[in-house]
């Protein structure tokens, strides 16, 4: 009795890590997909209605899904409580806490780093441009993420619940 | 003799050929190769035990040692 409780504990927890390990990669698609949205609206709200960046900011924050909205609503309040002046220094922060969050490669953290040294100090015209460019750069990543999302998710939930067994059997 | 040992390692060649097809599917070949020869190590090491046993007894039969 207690064998087989033991058992089914190990192929279930097995599973569920397998099962996570695939999660991360439809969250990176999710995150990414998120991000160019933002800077989609970041695109309106620049260009159309003139926002200031610090309400842009949060104004985008509140309208994305959970994991980018993160990098948005964090760098709003850094700049509204005025605990930092520089736009970009609050875009750095606001990645660092998306980083926490959401597994992220070094080249997107690069992507976004750079949009963000230019954030909010150059003219309209040339962050519309900047921002035409980073949403370029984003989507090719989001395209190799979709890949291997298809390659990987599906591996990763098999070989969990494989690896489960295989346990179990060594120990039987 | 116990049977059961016999079983369990049908079942570590059933699940690393699982392992195997899983890997190979997803591309990555190299990973398949050690699945199947960390199945066929285990395996080994279940039955090194039963082997030197054998080997034992067929010495102690024609009175090698």
């Amino acid at each position: 009795m207690f064998k087989v409780f033991g058992a089914l504990c190990i192929i279930g927890g097995c599973g569920y890590g397998g099962f996570r390990i695939g999660r991360e990669y439809r969250l990176r698609v999710e995150t990414l997909r998120g991000l160019q949205n933002g800077l989609n609206l970041l695109e309106t709200e620049i260009s159309y209605s003139s926002t200031p960046l610090p309400l842009a900011l949060y104004r985008i924050g509140e309208k994305l899904s959970h994991g980018s909205a993160l990098l948005f609503l964090h760098a709003a309040r850094l700049l509204l409580s005025k605990e930092v002046v520089n736009a970009g220094k609050a875009w750095e922060d606001g990645i660092k806490v998306l980083q926490q969050h959401v597994r992220m490669s070094k080249e997107e953290i690069n992507i976004l780093s750079v949009f963000g040294q230019s954030l909010g100090n150059s003219a309209k015209q040339e962050q519309l441009k900047n921002i035409e460019l980073t949403r370029e750069q984003l989507s090719i990543i989001e395209k190799q993420a979709l890949e291997a999302r298809l390659k990987y998710e599906r591996m990763w939930q098999y070989l969990g619940f494989c690896l489960g067994a295989v346990i179990v059997l060594i120990l039987l | 003799m116990n049977i059961e040992l016999i079983f369990q390692i049908a079942g570590i060649g059933i699940l690393t050929s699982i392992f195997h097809t899983v890997l190979k599917q997803a591309g990555k070949e190299e990973y398949s190769f050690i699945a199947t020869l960390a199945g066929v190590s285990i395996a080994l090491i279940m039955v090194v035990q039963l082997l030197a046993d054998l080997l034992n007894k067929v010495k102690s039969v024609f009175f090698l040692s």
